[in-house]
């Protein structure tokens, strides 16, 4: 394995490659800071141009990027009060009052610190599990994987924030919206609607383009009018001393665990990562009160944990081909765009990109480390770049990506389509991030339930025989069924508050 | 969880589903018999869509209970929530970002003209029409469209082989 | 007399100049290409037959075969959609396609309405064939006892395919030459995936083309890789390849069996003659070059060029192997 490491690094330090990965993660960050646009919504337009790049080239320049936004949004979280990502949420509770406090610079080193770490302990994880865990997966059969799959999509229903069923309903779309064209196990055309350019069905990076990139547009535009408050970035307390290092090691240590104990669930990423890691900090904590005044243990829990998840979800998305959050959904597109196909066999077959992948995680957390420390000033100064200007620009990239995929205008109209319907969802509270799990997941769980059928013709018993399988489906009926139970004694609470008002 | 949406928008959403759905299992109707596993190509789409129909069934039954007055801006912090501090033209610019967006891509389809031109017109007007056409903002405008329009027409057809409708 | 008919004799030729001026301006053809040429992939960027395509595109690049640049546009999703888009694309000498055996298979399997005929054939180049594959601990060690066992046990030992795909259709064919013999199709998928499934014993068989097979089981210097656990059993071409010198081809083991896929340069109907002739001219002289000779010897492929009426009766042969094949593999 070390091995692998090593040539990983070489490839990765190679003038090219290393050029690639400052610059995703530069970017990475840019993005990440800049409000209304998301990591998702990078990784989603750059995917197109991978496609002129060698493989490796791709993943570096792409997890790089994944790296650099997950962190790059602290900045505005702190500063602006407006996460620059969904996964920066909890860390506007903390940071932002104390940068009124007049210690911006110390919540921006607490939160980039804690960032840096929390990526370096997942990637420790990541190196040591993936290959192991890669092995154990080749003996997975088709059913492992359905049951695997289905408690997958429980678990990222029941999570997202929201109603239950919603979220439900959400992932059920994205199912839906992904079986359209030729079906995935017997190759019979379906859905089409007697219309040719269906038989390829609907393709995952113009949804997500539309999903993610155009209704996010469309909802910072009827935003436009709002104002936020700045303040000014200072580098003062950028750098922690030696004390503050020990003095939140542990909650660094326990709130990167919990991150990547989270991102290795498949489907669920970085914002629950840091809700979780964040409310664990808060229970344990001698001052839980501080919480949500500023205090720095809230931070350090939120940022460590979710950039921890970004190493965590590439664990059962290079061993299992399962994407471990929503841009590991995009990853697993740009591994096939290059014919590669992710999965337990990955490291036999395409090592060289496995090893490529592992060891840019790795670096990016480093050149991350730098370029946030050294530019944070002049990166929060980006999130005041008029958004007049650069939305309907962000919208010329998204109708060029999507067109450039295939050449075909079918995906941009796919495209448009999708952010309306992705609009109309999010304004209706429904979360996007299962639709986007579902899609990408429906065509592999159907073609293995179907493969699996095949195989014992026409008997599912060994679903109940196969134990890692009963495994998974039993986790999976009672993810459904405690959330279900949890939501609806919930509801009678508020019904009961609400008749005693 | 709390019911934060308005009512009108929750119950419409549901119904624009059910339409969705309803067509797509028609549409498996006519699909055949699997004959490699009992299954086939039609069961998935169509149990799929019969779950969401029960479960939007759900949401309005759930809407269709709150008082109507519970809906809007009980909402917690969030991208759709707050629809209070909007500007009254937020819908507007919204509006008119939507419409030329889809002109703008109806150009393209039908290659009226090349890449660069109808991106610099598109983002002449949509981001005149977003800042108010203010006279100070134009050459600012101009020069960004410009600079967008030209390099992207450059970029995607010289260095990344792009079928965009350039010159020829 | 003399002098008149010397007149009418150059009148003549004056009209019959300007006749074919005037006719080859019409077809626009006095020099084709006259604009560059785009050659339609209807497949992802990185398949083979995307490789295939920008070999000889860069062959005629650097060696300035076409006076014109030739663009690649790769069209995803499914492949009759690409394939779709030439047969409907205006025949004017500058729209071609690639695509292979798959155009065939999916007529006869009623997936869509349209296939080679409908299209103007250019060329074919290069060719590759495949070899059915078992696990090394199967105790299987040839083709022979692998078929006695699907025929003594019809319909258990489970062979991985890409259902309706090249794959399925090979497996098809490989059971027609044992009477009685039946595999159990299960989707799994292309090359890789069935690899995995192979190797984590969930199937029992299975086919891989030559360059996977170098690829999964093979070291780097040809030797055998001790970690593989799979091993190819036969090849369906009609020569045994250089670098698997010691697998037999089923034409020797006395199974009329020859399953290979070429790769089809196509235009759509009614292109002009000029068009076809000077492409499929750059591709013969592309196919010639080193850089080509290199490519197909890493692939594995057999350096095979057809054009006109060889190429005509190639793709009718092979239609009629594959047309009844295809039709039984859609019936199960």
């Amino acid at each position: 394995m070390i091995d692998g490491l090593l040539s990983g690094l070489a490839l990765v330090f190679q003038p090219w490659a290393f050029f690639l990965c400052v610059l995703g993660t530069v970017l990475g960050i840019t993005v990440g800071a800049i409000p209304g646009l998301t990591g998702a919504m990078l990784i989603a337009l750059t995917l197109p141009l991978t496609y002129y790049m060698a493989p490796t080239e791709a993943v570096v320049l792409l997890i790089a990027m994944y790296v650099g936004a997950v962190t790059g949004g602290l900045i505005t979280a702190t500063l602006l009060r407006m996460p620059g990502t969904p996964s920066n949420v909890m860390t506007t509770f903390d940071g932002y009052p104390m940068a009124r406090a007049g210690r911006p610079g110390r919540a921006l080193g607490l939160g980039i610190s804690a960032s840096f770490i929390g990526g370096l302990v997942s990637w420790v994880f990541l190196f040591l599990l993936a290959k192991p865990l890669s092995i154990w997966a080749t003996r997975f059969g088709p059913f492992e994987y359905f049951t695997l799959i289905l408690m997958a999509m429980v678990l990222i229903a029941s999570v997202s924030q929201g109603s239950l069923v919603k979220g439900l309903i959400a992932g059920l779309l994205g199912m839906l919206a992904s079986m359209p064209g030729v079906d995935p196990s017997a190759g019979q055309p379906r859905l089409t609607f007697d219309w040719y350019m269906l038989n390829g069905g609907l393709k995952l990076l113009p949804v997500l383009i539309g999903v993610f990139a155009v209704s996010q547009i469309i909802n910072d535009i009827l935003e436009l009018g709002k104002r936020v408050e700045r303040i000014e970035a200072s580098s003062r307390g950028l750098l922690m001393s030696l004390r503050d290092w020990l003095r939140h090691a542990l909650n660094m240590l326990r709130s990167s665990l919990i991150g990547t104990f989270v991102g290795i669930l498949p489907g669920v990423g970085a914002s629950i990562g840091s809700v979780i890691a964040y409310t664990v900090a808060k229970n344990v904590s001698k001052t839980p009160d501080a919480f949500g005044k500023g205090s720095e243990s809230g931070i350090v829990a939120s940022e460590a944990a979710n950039n921890a998840t970004v190493g965590g979800a590439l664990i059962p998305l290079i061993a299992m081909g399962i994407p471990g959050s929503v841009i590991d959904a995009i990853l697993i597109g740009a591994l096939m765009i290059h014919s590669i196909q992710p999965g337990p066999t990955l490291f036999l077959t395409n090592g060289d990109v496995v090893w490529a992948m592992i060891a840019a995680c790795l670096v990016a957390n480093f050149v991350m480390l730098l370029v946030m420390t050294g530019s944070v000033g002049w990166v929060a100064r980006l999130a005041t770049i008029p958004r007049q200007f650069l939305l309907p620009v962000i919208i010329v990239f998204c109708v060029v990506g999507s067109f450039g995929l295939d050449n075909t205008m079918f995906d941009v109209w796919v495209m448009l389509v999708f952010g309306l319907i992705g609009f109309a969802l999010e304004r209706a509270r429904y979360p996007l991030g299962p639709f986007v799990i579902g899609f990408v997941l429906a065509p592999l769980m159907e073609e293995k339930l179907r493969s699996g059928l095949m195989m014992t013709a026409g008997s599912i018993t060994p679903i109940f025989t196969r134990p890692v399988a009963l495994v998974f489906l039993i986790a999976a009926v009672a993810l459904l069924t405690w959330s279900l139970v949890s939501e609806w004694r919930q509801r009678q609470a508020t019904q009961q508050t609400g008749k005693s008002h | 969880m709390s019911p934060s949406v308005d009512r009108r928008t929750d119950i419409g959403v549901a119904l624009g589903l059910i339409v969705i759905c309803a067509a797509i299992i028609i549409e498996t109707l006519d699909l055949p018999p699997g004959t490699f596993e009992p299954l086939g190509s039609a069961p998935v789409p169509r149990t799929t869509a019969t779950i969401i129909i029960l479960l939007c069934g759900l949401v309005i039954a759930r809407a269709a209970r709150r008082p109507a007055s519970a809906g809007g801006n009980t909402g917690e912090s969030g991208n759709a929530g707050e629809e209070g501090d909007e500007p009254a033209n937020g819908y507007g610019h919204a509006l008119v970002t939507v419409l030329l967006t889809l002109a703008y891509a109806a150009a393209i389809h039908m290659r009226l003209s090349t890449f660069a031109v109808l991106t610099t017109l598109y983002l002449v007007a949509t981001i005149g029409w977003l800042t108010g056409f203010r006279p100070r903002l134009l050459p600012a405008i101009a020069v960004t469209a410009l600079v967008v329009g030209f390099g992207c027409q450059y970029i995607f057809t010289r260095i990344f082989v792009v079928d965009l409708p350039g010159l020829q | 007399m003399k002098p008149s008919m010397r007149l009418i004799r150059s009148i003549a030729t004056a009209v019959a100049g300007v006749t074919a001026l005037t006719l080859a301006h019409a077809g626009a053809l006095a020099a084709w290409p006259e604009k560059p040429v785009k050659i339609i992939v209807p497949f992802k960027a990185g398949g083979t037959s995307d490789q295939v395509s920008r070999a000889f595109q860069m062959a005629i690049q650097d060696n300035e075969l076409l006076p014109q640049p030739a663009t690649i546009v790769n069209v995803g999703g499914h492949f009759s959609i690409g394939s779709r888009q030439v047969m409907e694309a205006e025949p004017d000498g500058y729209t071609f396609l690639t695509v292979h055996i798959a155009l065939m298979g999916g007529q006869a399997g009623g997936m869509f309405d349209f296939g080679y005929r409908d299209f103007a054939p250019v060329a074919a180049t290069g060719q590759f064939c495949v070899l059915p594959m078992v696990r090394k601990d199967s105790g299987i060690d040839s083709v022979d006892q692998l078929l006695e066992k699907a025929a003594a046990e019809p319909d258990t030992l489970i062979f991985g395919a890409n259902l309706g795909a090249i794959n399925h259709l090979a497996g098809v064919m490989l059971q027609n030459t044992e009477p009685g013999a039946k595999f159990r199709f299960v989707q799994i998928g292309g090359g890789t995936a069935n690899f995995t499934a192979l190797t984590g014993a969930q199937t029992n068989a299975t086919v891989l083309s030559a360059a996977e097979v170098l690829n999964f089981t093979r070291m780097p210097d040809g030797s055998e890789n001790p970690e593989s656990q799979i091993k190819p059993l036969a090849y369906t071409g009609p020569e045994r390849v250089g670098k698997l010198p010691e697998i037999p081809t089923l034409k020797e083991l006395g199974r009329d069996m020859e399953f290979c896929i070429d790769s089809w340069w196509f235009a759509p109907k009614d292109t002009p003659q000029e068009a076809i002739d000077g492409m499929a001219d750059a591709l013969e002289k592309a196919s010639a070059t080193d850089a080509i000779k290199a490519f197909y010897d890493s692939k594995v492929f057999a350096p095979l060029f057809l054009r006109g009426e060889a190429l005509q009766e190639s793709l009718d042969a092979t239609w009629a192997a594959i047309e009844p094949v295809a039709i039984q593999a859609s019936q199960k």
